[in-house]
């Protein structure tokens, strides 16, 4: 118990926090991008689990990194392009499909992975942290803050990037007017499904890329069904933040920080509580949040609905 | 062709048909294995596919496996498959699936049903048991004898992950009954990145001595120890992970449960089905292997090494109890 209160144990703690939060700010950053233009694909785990495989795969042929994570990201949307394929050209229940994808990521990459990968050893050279001079050696601050690899450190890149594309480029403006009177774009001349299909392989591009992180950025390993429920809840996370970029940035944190508050509590044997209470520390938290948070009427009006051209 | 060659003749030929069924097809050994997961990854269910693998090879027998991803609807129907379809032995790898064997066994009388890690022993069901205590026990002694903070990160509470963990705190307390152990369960079997979160919390808890069991996700603790430098030690179990951390693993626990599944399956084929639950431990070395390394940076001290062995042969005697029966 008397190690609860340290700053020790706040600094890992924080340090623990972003990096579990990190998978879910890629995927649901992406997500918010798809959601706006109208389209909910709720096969983020079925793409996580594409892009933390092939990262994986790439990495282990070539050994390396980039290659690695850009292959994922690739990977991704190909996946969302597969997702598009059906729920904007065909028309298809996004529910259904969505399901459907997070099926295909399952059986797919766990008959690829034992098709391919009997024995992966030390599997592969995953990131590593960065030292940054003077800041990685701090007390309290290294830990928590400046012991990551780059890709933990890319989430503040990615949030930056999404806001500047989502509400300062006239990309973003249409995008956006796609989730909401799609007919208005339609009327300018511009193609509602275009723009569909970018937001949701951008979408996917970037929960291939959160994938990819537990495989080449956690641990080094891959191991069906890694991500185990990250899409999830990164699907919540985008309702919890209003579709917001900015939001899903730090709703994904508290996640992490709750996450991270579990298990080091866990650790605690001075403490006593059931772990099963403190595993549903994090989910009973996402309902409690829900429930204070009110409803803006920010929801994109027409998320989930196809568009037909009159 | 005279009367007496063709009448030899007839014998040499009856004597071969009579042989040759015995070997061809009467006695054809079949055996079916439902794993609860995958068993591409080290762990638990690569156990049991290494059982009916063993069996197959040592046994000759015809074998077949079906994985049912924690799925207990689905248990009743893989044993009355294979059990319609004449199979011998079903191995149920797990104590999950204790009930839906005994609801198919009495329908099935002439196939024996044997559960692993289960104890219990109606008719043709047959529990199977490593006692994952005893090793566990051994590594708990290590720990407390080399290290200041013990941590244990499993994936569920299930009994086989409790028995081990029980084991290890016996361990540890029969040297020192105020060591400091942190436990901590994932919630699942695939989290690696969990793991090994939770097991980083602990060495920056100042954890110096930590064991994951978490079956496939085992792997992200270790991940954590290699990272943590070679102040931590810890024991490789189930499978070999010395690659993973060559630095920290200062031991091996290996179970050769299918050595023991074919001990027991041989005997079936031989007409002598157990008349109990079946408990592998330490009194049977061919199952279950404690090693020690030598090529790490701090290997277990001989004086260590000696009450390991010492306390090993009064837990294969039975005078150490390594868990609460």
């Amino acid at each position: 118990m008397e190690d609860v209160a340290t700053l020790g144990f706040i600094a890992t703690t924080i340090g623990a926090t972003w990096r579990l939060a990190t998978p879910l700010i890629f995927a649901a950053i992406g997500e918010v991008f798809s959601e706006r233009a109208g389209v909910l694909n709720i096969g983020l785990e079925g793409v996580m689990l594409v892009g933390a495989f092939v990262g994986f795969a790439t990495m282990f042929a070539y050994g390396s990194l980039p290659l690695g994570l850009a292959s994922a990201v690739a990977a991704g949307a190909v996946v969302g392009l597969l997702f598009a394929f059906f729920t904007i050209t065909i028309k298809a229940d996004q529910i259904v499909v969505g399901a459907a994808i997070n099926l295909l990521g399952m059986g797919l990459t766990a008959f690829l992975f034992r098709t391919y990968f009997v024995g992966t050893g030390r599997g592969v050279e995953i990131a590593q942290p960065l030292d940054i001079p003077g800041l990685s050696d701090l007390p309290f601050f290294g830990e928590a803050f400046f012991r990551h690899n780059a890709i933990v450190y890319s989430t503040l890149l990615v949030v930056v990037l999404a806001v500047v594309v989502l509400y300062k480029t006239s990309f973003g403006l249409t995008l956006r007017a796609v989730g909401e009177h799609p007919k208005a774009v339609d009327v300018v001349g511009r193609s509602v499904a275009a723009y569909r299909y970018g937001a949701v392989m951008i979408g996917t591009g970037l929960a291939g890329l959160g994938g990819a992180f537990l495989t080449l950025g956690h641990s080094n390993q891959f191991v069906e069904n890694i991500t185990s429920g990250r899409g999830f809840i990164a699907l919540a996370v985008v309702v919890f933040a209003r579709w917001s970029p900015v939001g899903a940035f730090f709703v994904a944190m508290l996640f992490g920080l709750f996450y991270a508050l579990q298990l080091q509590l866990q650790a605690q044997p001075a403490l006593n509580i059931p772990y099963q209470a403190l595993q549903a520390l994090p989910y009973v938290m996402t309902i409690v949040a829900l429930v204070m948070v009110r409803n803006k009427g920010d929801t994109p009006k027409m998320l989930g609905v196809p568009y037909t051209k009159a | 062709m005279t009367r007496r060659n063709y009448i030899a003749g007839m014998a040499v030929a009856a004597a071969v048909t009579m042989s040759l069924p015995t070997a061809a097809w009467a006695d054809t050994l079949k055996m079916g294995l439902l794993v609860p997961g995958s068993v591409s990854e080290e762990g638990w269910n690569r156990i049991g596919y290494n059982a009916l693998k063993g069996v197959e090879k040592e046994l000759g027998a015809q074998v077949s496996y079906v994985e049912l991803q924690q799925n207990p609807a689905s248990f009743e129907k893989a044993f009355r498959d294979y059990a319609s379809q004449g199979y011998t032995v079903i191995l149920g790898h797990g104590f999950e699936f204790q009930d839906a064997a005994l609801d198919v066994a009495p329908d099935y009388p002439d196939t024996v049903f044997l559960i692993s890690s289960s104890y219990i022993h109606e008719d043709n069901v047959i529990g199977l048991n490593t006692d994952t205590s005893q090793p566990f026990f051994l590594m708990g002694l290590v720990a407390a004898k080399m290290g200041k903070k013990a941590g244990l990160v499993g994936g569920m509470e299930i009994p086989p992950i409790q028995q081990a963990f029980e084991g290890f705190k016996n361990g540890a307390r029969s040297v020192d009954p105020e060591f400091p152990i942190s436990e901590a369960y994932i919630g699942n079997f695939s989290d690696t990145t969990a793991t090994k979160e939770a097991a980083l919390s602990m060495i920056a808890q100042g954890v110096d001595f930590l064991v994951p069991n978490a079956s496939g996700a085992t792997i992200g603790g270790y991940q954590a120890i290699a990272e943590a430098g070679k102040d931590v030690g810890t024991f490789s179990i189930f499978s070999d992970f010395t690659e993973v951390a060559p630095d920290n693993i200062l031991g091996l626990y290996v179970a050769d449960y299918a050595q023991g599944v074919v001990k027991v399956v041989r005997g079936i084929q031989e007409g002598d089905v157990p008349s109990g639950n079946v408990e592998f431990g330490l009194k049977d070395p061919e199952v279950m292997k404690f090693t020690f390394r030598d090529d790490v940076k701090n290997p277990v001290p001989a004086d260590i090494r000696a009450v390991v062995e010492e306390v090993k042969g009064k837990i294969a005697a039975g005078e150490i109890q390594t868990r609460a029966r």
